[in-house]
């Protein structure tokens, strides 16, 4: 193993680090659920009633909208899902002193790939803001660009693992 | 692997133990127990020079090489 000599300040933050993640992976849970409920929630009368309050004539819109837009999440919170669990894994190998193993490749893909789905349908809301007026959206520019940056340091990672085992074995 | 490692020699002759060489010449008993038993895949200079140093011997008294079977594809690899 590689551990890094001098580096223990980093631990605190490796620490602080796998802390928010845990708790990003339980607040996406939630999210999840409370989309579920929401979701559900559109297809009972006394919702639909206190929208139609609020909406009107556009009730259908509103609610079709509304419907969409949890459906839309719900999607997306799986992809943020694998994402965290599999960062925190890799933190976790950071911590340990070893980050450049080929799994940790593999994992910056994986989650190179989850932004990229969740970009994709975050186009989806894009799309459903044209239609609904009260929904504010704006291309996340940062969002794409962390998909390109993510699919390159998976590929830094491959090669520095490739050349860590080359050096497994120097004394 | 067609280099040996005589280590264990050159410990015994300077009457010195694994744990003793480690503590002078700064390398770990780990990767001491790597070089000795021949699972030493390269050796830093700064090593060689180091236990040269305390062991007062040249390279060649602590590594030699056998000539081996099949050496002509070990030479495509390095390639």
């Amino acid at each position: 193993m590689w551990k890094v000599e001098g580096m223990k300040a980093n631990d605190a933050g490796m620490n602080a680090v796998l802390a928010l993640l845990r708790t990003l992976i339980v607040l996406n849970a939630l999210c999840a659920l409370l989309f579920l409920g929401v979701l559900f929630g559109s297809f009972t009368d006394p919702v639909i009633e206190t929208l139609r309050a609020d909406a009107g004539a556009a009730l259908d819109r509103t609610l079709l909208s509304v419907r969409a837009a949890m459906l839309l999440g719900l999607i997306i919170l799986p992809f943020s899902h694998i994402a965290f669990v599999r960062l925190l894994r890799l933190v976790r190998t950071v911590k340990a002193g070893d980050p450049f193993v080929p799994e940790n490749a593999h994992r910056l893909y994986v989650i190179a790939w989850c932004l990229l789905a969740i970009q994709v349908l975050d186009l989806g809301y894009g799309l459903l803001s044209l239609w609904v007026d009260e929904l504010a959206w704006s291309l996340s520019l940062t969002g794409w660009l962390a998909v390109i940056f993510l699919f390159v340091l998976a590929r830094v990672f491959a090669v520095g693992a490739r050349l860590r085992e080359e050096l497994e074995g120097t004394v | 692997m067609a280099i040996i490692v005589r280590l264990d020699d050159l410990l015994y002759a300077r009457r010195m133990t694994l744990t003793e060489l480690s503590e002078r010449v700064g390398v770990t008993m780990a990767n001491l127990s790597i070089l000795k038993t021949g699972k030493a895949k390269a050796v830093r200079f700064s090593t060689l020079s180091a236990i040269c140093r305390v062991l007062d011997c040249q390279p060649g008294d602590l590594l030699e090489y056998v000539a081996q079977q099949g050496e002509e594809d070990d030479v495509e690899e390095l390639g």
